[in-house]
């Protein structure tokens, strides 16, 4: 016996769940905000109560989840690694936020503008990303807390067509779990 | 275009150890542990989550975890919950995580391998099984 419940989402939309028997055919498909399965087997009875109820039921519960990660975006001069002034003065408020979570975790995301191949960009973006985390190394981040990754110009901030500069779209991002 | 930087070069080496993580926790109260090769291990804050990883909180136990693709946890008392599989691509951010929740009650806040893939993020129980598709959800086995 097991049992689902839906609640609203973070950005309003409830998103959906899939309720399957063990052999993998799905019973029943939950999207409201509110919705209740009470699955056994292979039956699933479905309620759904008001969606304000679901922070209420289950408060302990959500109570517990870790805070949201948190983004912050550094900029960079144009086919260059090196971080506008402004991002970076951004670095102390990293260390801010690190100190805050207990357990904290980083993730190091660079992204490139859709200048040049992809490939090229895959590499391009995943070497800003060093550049950023060998600079917090530097100013004493815990090298057993970061993932460094590259985007290339897969996650644009501004739709452009290929071969376009675009300055907010050259950034790293700086997640801290 | 610059040539990379020894720094950077450096900086990608000594953040290679820690991409065995699939995540950490980030609270735990009461009894809580994490049952590993046979061995139960105490959790504190920042604590890495491996795959293969059962997660197990007693009586009074709770524990919240947050995942490498953004995906949070919270597991209430009396949880047992094993992190089967996780697949993660960090340039595509495309992946699968599939977990067995064998008792008691957690909340789930979907990350990006749900949010790139409807079919990616799967909760089994003994008798069912959820796919979650970028939701916020609450699953209890009793």
């Amino acid at each position: 016996m097991s049992q689902v419940a839906l609640g609203p989402g973070e950005d309003g939309d409830a998103g959906s769940v899939a309720v399957l028997n063990a052999a993998g055919t799905e019973l029943a498909i939950i999207d409201k905000a509110g919705a209740v399965a009470n699955v056994s087997g292979g039956s699933a009875s479905i309620k759904v109560m008001d969606s304000a109820a679901f922070d209420t039921k289950y408060a302990d519960l959500l109570a517990g989840l870790p805070t949201p990660p948190r983004t912050f975006v550094l900029y960079f001069k144009e086919n260059s690694i090196e971080p506008t002034e402004e991002s970076q003065a951004l670095m102390a408020e990293i260390f801010a936020e690190i100190k805050k979570r207990a357990g904290a975790d980083l993730e190091i995301t660079g992204h490139t503008d859709t200048v040049g191949p992809e490939d090229v960009n895959d590499a391009f973006s995943l070497r800003r990303a060093a550049e950023v985390t060998s600079y917090l190394f530097s100013q004493g981040l815990d090298k057993t807390i970061v993932r460094i990754a590259g985007r290339g110009e897969r996650e644009l901030r501004e739709q452009t067509p290929d071969d376009t500069p675009s300055a907010i779209n050259r950034r790293v991002e700086v997640i801290v779990r | 275009m610059r040539v990379i930087g020894t720094g950077a070069v450096l900086a990608i080496a000594l953040a290679q150890p820690a991409w065995a993580d699939i995540g950490r926790i980030k609270l735990a109260s009461g009894t809580a542990s994490i049952e590993r090769d046979g061995k139960l291990l105490p959790l504190k804050p920042g604590f890495v989550i491996e795959t293969g990883d059962t997660l197990v909180t007693g009586a009074r136990g709770k524990a919240g975890v947050t995942f490498i693709d953004n995906t949070r946890l919270s597991a209430g008392p009396g949880t047992r919950m094993t992190f089967r599989s996780f697949d993660y691509n960090d340039t595509t951010q495309k992946g699968r995580f599939v977990s067995f929740l064998r008792k008691g009650a957690v909340a789930i806040i979907s990350g990006r391998i749900a949010r790139n893939d409807p079919q990616a993020m799967r909760v089994e129980t003994p008798k069912n099984i959820y796919v979650i598709r970028r939701a916020r959800v609450v699953l209890n086995v009793k």
